[in-house]
């Protein structure tokens, strides 16, 4: 058989799997339309999170200390009642009553301290940290400047944990995979190593119960530039 | 998932979490004095019904990330009795007729009434958010507090420019003006603030919240065209609001955007003139007309893709949302709304 006689498959249409917005639903190939909504719409929300870190960079965090959590929850009145109506003012003058009166809201009922200033820590560093009821100690080991934050859940004492690798909310950049947990009694050991490379961001993981899958707190990690 | 198991799972799921919701507004809208002048008709709304969305939304979020259903409940009646404010407040704003499928509030009693009730609702949902302290604590009270602040001021702006642009007979819009609008809109209390206060009781963390903004953004987006279109599309008899009402109420939809820019010169000029028309003087003929030009300038196609495309880009944050967290239930229902909001008749 000559290689003229051979029967041949026909030309491929296509030679990768459809990875289009507009096939999910099962509308046709990618079109004009959709592609332009959807980079309008990154565009658009992607503008109005720049603008509102600009901002938040700009007036500072609000604080959750015991002693400015009175005068947060009637700033918040105030700025609530701006929105609404005057009903708001009758009920933020009740609450302005239950703060002066002794409410939970007063110093020294369980409410969490303010996270400490961001400052840089030598290339390796153990230091205490926010974990309920469990001791917690984090041990970092960069060259960079760095802040470990870590939130554990009450009940994460005692439990077999396991932490993934670390995403910046930019998926663009690299995890940071090396982490890792130990919980040993009532003693929970975070270990970060943050690489000389890595970009500056706040990476973000979750802590999750080894042996229920569920999750028992996060871990934040933020790079200085 | 399968795209078969993925609505029923949505719909069971709407239907148990939305029980769970309406078992705890019942606390807040037990009858009390002054009934007829106000508790009644505060309970109006929230007794029609409705898919209880947002807070099926709050509490599968929670879930997902290790919370106690119980835990994020208060917060979701707290959204459901802030969502009947708004849709009474905005039902007399926008002069609309009917709301699931009857009269609305300000038509059946006026609009100051109307205006009291949609305030006693706000307050009722303030003193929902405040009961979460008894089981979250003060901490995580306050911040879900800031979050409802926020939401509550994102909404207002929203519902101000498309006032605004209605007031002003505003024309030269661009799709992006549109989804600037929506995202405070409707976003903010319908995806946004349920993700991020479900994250939030369920992480006990305020960090990395605006993640759930891009997620909430073209979730609610793609919900907010979809409702739209319903208004264009709809069986009259299942969508409970006037068929063709965004066209009698001059409503800057995608679809009137799309044909705004698609109209020959003579038509834009009709428009501009129906458009700058007090409802009331608005007529079923010019109504007909503008429909007839959707049709005819295939905006109800466009404005179908737009939302197709924005629901898209939803599945892409929640993966990056999600991706990482085990497989639960909730997750696949938060999968599962995002075909869902775009399937709905």
């Amino acid at each position: 058989m000559s290689a003229s006689d051979r029967i041949r498959r026909p030309p491929l249409d296509r030679t990768e799997p459809i990875r289009a917005w507009s096939s999910l639903f099962g509308a046709g190939p990618l079109n004009d339309v959709v592609t332009r909504s959807v980079e309008l719409g990154y565009r658009v929300v992607d503008e109005y999170i720049r603008q509102g870190q600009k901002a938040a960079a700009r007036f500072g965090s609000p604080s959750l200390g015991t002693e400015t959590m009175a005068s947060d929850m009637q700033d918040l009145g105030v700025r609530m009642v701006q929105y609404t109506s005057d009903v708001f003012g009758l009920w933020f003058e009740m609450m302005n009553v239950m703060l002066a009166g002794g409410s939970p809201f007063r110093p020294g009922n369980g409410i969490a301290a303010p996270p400490p200033p961001a400052e840089p820590p030598p290339p390796t560093r153990a230091a205490p940290a926010d974990g309920g009821g469990a001791r917690v100690r984090v041990e970092v080991a960069s060259t960079r400047p760095a802040e470990v934050s870590v939130d554990l859940r009450p009940d994460a004492a005692g439990r077999r944990l396991v932490v993934h690798g670390l995403r910046a909310v930019d998926p663009a950049k690299p995890r940071l995979a090396d982490v890792s947990i130990v919980a040993d009694g009532d003693q929970v050991t975070v270990r970060v190593r943050v690489p000389p490379d890595v970009p500056a961001a706040v990476y973000n993981g979750l802590i999750v119960d080894e042996e229920t899958s569920r999750p028992a707190g996060t871990v934040s990690v933020r790079i200085a530039p | 998932m399968t795209a078969a198991a993925a609505p029923n799972l949505v719909v069971t799921t709407l239907g148990e979490y939305g029980q769970l919701t309406r078992a705890a507004l019942a606390d807040y809208l037990r009858p009390r004095e002054p009934r007829r002048h106000l508790y009644d008709l505060v309970a109006d709304y929230p007794q029609r019904g409705g898919r209880m969305l947002r807070p099926s939304l709050c509490i599968a979020t929670a879930r997902a990330f290790g919370a106690d259903g119980e835990d994020a409940v208060c917060s979701a009646a707290a959204l459901e009795l802030l969502h009947n404010a708004f849709l009474v407040h905005d039902d007399v704003e926008d002069e609309s007729d009917e709301r699931r499928g009857r009269p609305t509030l300000h038509a059946l009693h006026g609009v100051p009434v109307a205006v009291k009730v949609g305030d006693a609702l706000t307050l009722l949902g303030l003193r929902a958010l405040i009961d979460n302290r008894a089981r979250l604590g003060p901490r995580l009270t306050m911040l879900i507090l800031e979050e409802a602040e926020r939401m509550a001021r994102e909404t207002v702006e929203g519902q101000a420019v498309e006032l605004g642009w209605r007031r002003d007979n505003v024309l030269d819009l661009g799709e992006s003006d549109y989804l600037e609008m929506v995202l405070k809109k409707t976003c903010w209390y319908t995806t946004i603030w349920p993700s991020r206060v479900g994250a939030l009781i369920g992480t006990r963390s305020d960090r990395d919240l605006d993640r759930f903004i891009r997620f909430g953004f073209f979730l609610g987006a793609a919900f907010q065209i979809q409702d739209d279109l319903l208004n264009l599309l709809g069986d009259p008899a299942r969508y409970g609001k006037e068929i063709d009402g965004d066209i009698w109420e001059g409503k800057r939809t995608v679809m009137l955007i799309h044909l705004l820019g698609a109209a020959s010169a003579d038509e834009r000029a009709r428009l501009a003139d129906f458009l700058a028309r007090p409802r009331a003087e608005r007529s079923a003929e010019d109504v007909a007309w503008v429909r007839g030009r959707m049709d005819g300038y295939s905006s109800i196609e466009y404005g179908r893709q737009v939302a197709h495309g924005l629901a898209g880009a939803s599945l892409h944050e929640f993966a990056a949302i999600y991706g990482d967290l085990p497989d639960s239930r909730d997750k696949r229902f938060v999968d599962g709304l995002v075909t869902w909001v775009l399937e709905r008749a």
